[in-house]
């Protein structure tokens, strides 16, 4: 019973393992396309104003992710 | 971003994002208890101390989604409600003055730009879930 629950244990620290990757891949994701949504709203005063929102994720954007 | 701004987006992010993830994993995991192991291990990893200013963005989220009516969940699906909040917050955050959005349809343009987003992280956040089942 004992290695049951440990094993169930595992299972659930793997899967939450996985979604952790997921939620930090998709915070680097989406914190480089706000910063660029950032820059549109208030720094070139509005979309029809300055250049697209949307660029790809750089290795800027993923290592100021990992330093917060 | 000015430094106090940048830092309340990446915990607003965080919260958001890892709010997405729970509520996604609840709704596709077919046992609750289940679902509600997994997610009780994934916010131990999330809220580490380094991240732990971000918890109660995260709660604020689930929050909003279990107050969800049941009107707002037959216009949308449910967890969108999740994304309407964090696009009223991030305006708040940055500041954004309203007058903007009066000109040149930009309030359109935000939306579309933050509902995009989600649309994409959802799919990444579903590919993870059917990856970890």
């Amino acid at each position: 019973m004992m290695l049951l629950e440990q094993d169930a244990d595992m299972s659930d620290t793997s899967r939450a393992m996985k979604l952790m990757k997921c939620v930090i891949r998709s915070g680097a994701y989406t914190y480089a396309a706000l910063d660029d949504l950032y820059v549109e709203l208030k720094i070139n005063g509005g979309f029809l104003r300055g250049r697209r929102w949307r660029r790809p994720l750089t290795n800027g954007h993923a290592r100021n992710w990992s330093a917060m | 971003m000015a430094p106090a701004t940048d830092q309340r987006t990446r915990e607003e992010l965080v919260g958001y994002v890892t709010a997405l993830v729970a509520v996604l994993v609840r709704r596709e995991f077919g046992q609750p208890d289940e679902a509600q192991s997994v997610v009780s291990v994934l916010e131990e990893f999330v809220f580490q101390p380094e991240w732990h200013a971000a918890r109660p963005a995260y709660q604020r989220y689930v929050a909003r989604y279990l107050d969800a009516s049941p009107v707002e969940s037959l216009v949308t699906p449910r967890h969108k409600v999740l994304l309407i909040l964090f696009r009223q917050v991030l305006m708040d955050i940055w500041s954004v003055p309203p007058e903007l959005f009066i000109q040149e349809r930009s309030l359109q343009r935000y939306c579309e730009a933050l509902t995009g987003l989600q649309n994409r992280l959802e799919h990444l956040i579903m590919e993870s879930i059917e990856d970890s089942r």
